[in-house]
């Protein structure tokens, strides 16, 4: 038998490139890789067409405020299009920090203009200026019953909308807002978070939750085959000690 | 209290290579006659300066200074926005900006733009000396009211697209994606926006004809006015060569000779972990400080170039002065690195080995994960077949380097 092909469209690699997201897109494919899956990466620069039918995951990271605008014009526009078909045609979306809130509905900026986002999340992001401190440190927060962990820098707070429900609850750190306990958010098969590290690589069992739904598309009922996830966990775990958890 | 310099003072800030380019620019002054005040050793933050300069004060709180005397200064990138106000500099040397501890200085744009600020303020006579190879740099360039003096490399790679973790391949000004002619390294090279036309300025000193293989000693034809002259150095790579372009257009501003500039940039020894190189027994060590990603790829890509399968300590921390976020060891170009031993340690030594496992670095059974450093480094010594490159962050490398001199064993292999 062909081993199976999945696709995954990398969103604006060149603009949101600044935290070293490009980890989970390089976990997911080890990850495929060594089960003799085949994960092949499109790299979707802005004005780059691709079939929204074909994908099965999307990903998108965090940028600079220009290079997110950037990002933010073009998926106004077609982009924005191709992305929402390939998230109604069964995708999965992962998208981290400032590719997060460009997934939610609008971004306030600090002078109080509005950088509209691509609606997938009910959720607004607000950056209350420079006198507010960012939220930065490691972090942890409660995920279907397991930890996951990471390190977060933003200066937006997001609020989540009636309409989504969060990723995670706060465990330690400040997750969307450092207010109401919450951390990212699903809707659907859709999945937005704060949590840089890179997040995947050291939690390996979201990374095979993701891969997993993104099998299912194609062979429903499918199921991965374990790892051996040592080094992993041992950074997982390093995680959670160094934040006194472990 | 800068004001009581005779000859004043040059501050180089950026991200990379201040250290470098200040020990070659205080080599070439100290050749020429100088009698140079430098704060060495990366104490480059604004507490840092100021505790080299009250330490030359005298009871009186006056700096002891000569008639001969001149000030060389490493500034940090983020408080050269603060400093500026209050001290000018005759020569500030802007180097690079590169994406480094986001959790410190935040992204480059709001870097660059308290440049522009900072050197908007600072007066006509200012002279600045800047990478006309780095947009981000040119971008403040183009606020200087002075004089300003810019330095490239000509033709210095063979790659027109910078690396997906480059960080500012798009343009500084409209934001549309930069064309390269060529790329040095990084977003470092001969750049032209397609759109607003913000494009890679006329070079006042350009390398050509360089050499820069593995950690063999750079070297290059430097060029200035039609005229050309060979520079020797004594340290390896690329970067090197910025910095000694950086270092000359610097010397030049202060009206040192071309003569001078090359016999001082050949005389110049590397610095701390700058590929220093230290016997320990029958085991040669290379120091290779690595702070963000630029600087370790490049140091990565340095490595790539040595043929034979190599030993390699590596070593990750996240205090302070490192950076808490280590996320940026997912940008490292760790694959097709050809190891032989691979020790990860440091404060992070699990995230370092997680990420050499997904760049697929060697059998597994090659890599020793020992958080512990002392522990770490002696095993790697011991472990090591005659050569052992060691990469560590800023931390790591003040620990490691003070085992080596606890142990009487730091033999500076290139006199300083």
């Amino acid at each position: 038998m062909e081993p199976l092909n999945l696709r995954l469209a990398y969103l604006y690699p060149d603009l949101m490139n600044i935290y070293a997201d490009r980890g989970n897109v390089e976990c997911l494919v080890r990850r495929c890789e060594w089960r003799g899956l085949r994960l092949e990466v499109e790299r979707i620069h802005a004005g780059t067409e691709f079939d929204p039918a074909a994908i099965d995951l999307l990903f998108i990271g965090g940028g600079q405020d220009r290079q997110q605008q950037a990002a933010s014009v073009d998926l106004s526009g077609r982009g924005g299009r191709l992305v929402r078909q390939a998230i109604d045609h069964g995708a999965v979306l992962l998208a981290v920090c400032g590719g997060y809130q460009l997934m939610g509905r609008r971004y306030i900026a600090a002078d109080g203009s509005v950088l509209p986002g691509l609606g997938i999340f009910d959720l607004e992001t607000r950056h209350s200026g420079t006198a507010a401190p960012r939220c930065i440190g490691d972090v942890a927060v409660g995920w279907d019953g397991e930890n996951l962990v990471g390190f977060e820098n933003h200066g937006g707070r997001t609020y989540l909308g009636p309409d989504v429900e969060p990723l995670g609850t706060v465990i330690s750190g400040y997750g969307n807002n450092g207010e109401d306990g919450t951390e990212g958010a699903r809707y659907g098969r859709a999945y937005g978070t704060y949590l840089h590290g890179s997040l995947l690589p050291k939690n390996p069992h979201f990374a095979d939750f993701l891969l997993e739904a993104a099998l299912q598309r194609r062979e429903p009922g499918a199921k991965l085959d374990p790892l051996k996830d040592d080094e992993e966990w041992a950074a997982h775990r390093a995680a959670l000690k160094k934040m006194r958890l472990g | 209290m800068l004001g009581a310099i005779p000859n004043g003072f040059v501050f180089v800030t950026g991200t990379n290579g201040k250290t470098t380019t200040v020990a070659m620019l205080s080599t070439i002054l100290s050749d020429a006659g100088y009698d140079v005040l430098t704060n060495r050793t990366g104490s480059n933050l604004a507490r840092g300066l100021l505790s080299y300069l009250l330490e030359r004060t005298d009871a009186l709180g006056r700096l002891r200074v000569e008639s001969g005397s001149i000030g060389v200064f490493e500034v940090d990138e983020a408080a050269l926005i603060g400093i500026l106000p209050t001290a000018v500099p005759r020569t500030l040397v802007l180097t690079n900006l590169f994406r480094d501890q986001l959790d410190r200085y935040g992204e480059i744009d709001s870097l660059s733009r308290g440049w522009v600020g900072a050197i908007g303020s600072a007066g006509a006579d200012l002279h600045v000396v800047a990478n006309a190879d780095d947009p981000a740099v040119m971008l403040t360039a183009s606020q200087v009211q002075g004089m300003t003096t810019t330095f490239g490399v000509a033709g210095g790679g063979n790659r027109c697209s910078p690396d997906e973790w480059a960080d500012s391949s798009s343009c500084p000004v409209c934001s549309s994606r930069l064309e390269y002619r060529y790329i040095a390294y990084s977003h470092l090279g001969d750049y032209a926006c397609p759109k607003c036309g913000f494009t890679r300025p006329q070079v006042d000193f350009e390398a050509t004809d360089i050499t820069a293989d593995g950690l063999s000693p750079a070297a290059f034809s430097i060029g200035h006015d039609d005229a050309h002259s060979q520079v020797h150095l004594k340290v390896p790579g690329i970067f090197n060569i910025y910095n000694a372009l950086g270092a000359a257009a610097a010397a030049a501003t202060l009206g040192v000779g071309v003569e001078d500039i090359v016999n001082g940039l050949g005389r110049s020894s590397p610095v701390f972990g700058r590929a220093e190189r230290v016997s320990v027994g029958e085991v040669e060590i290379i120091l290779l400080l690595a702070k963000n990603p630029t600087g370790a790829n490049e140091i990565l890509r340095t490595l790539r170039g040595i043929s034979a399968p190599i030993d390699v300590l590596m070593a990750l921390n996240d205090r302070a002065a490192d950076g808490h976020d280590v996320s940026w060891i997912w940008d490292l170009d760790v694959q097709n690195l050809n190891v032989n031993r691979l020790t990860a340690t440091g404060d992070r030594a699990e995230d370092l080995a997680l990420r050499l496992k997904y760049g697929g670095v060697a059998g597994r059974e090659a890599v020793t994960v020992e958080r512990n450093l002392a522990g770490a480094f002696e095993g790697a010594i011991r472990r090591s077949e005659g050569m052992l490159y060691v990469i560590a962050t800023y931390t790591a490398m003040l620990d490691l380097r003070a085992l080596l001199v606890r142990d009487g064993r730091l033999e500076p292999y290139w006199s300083h």
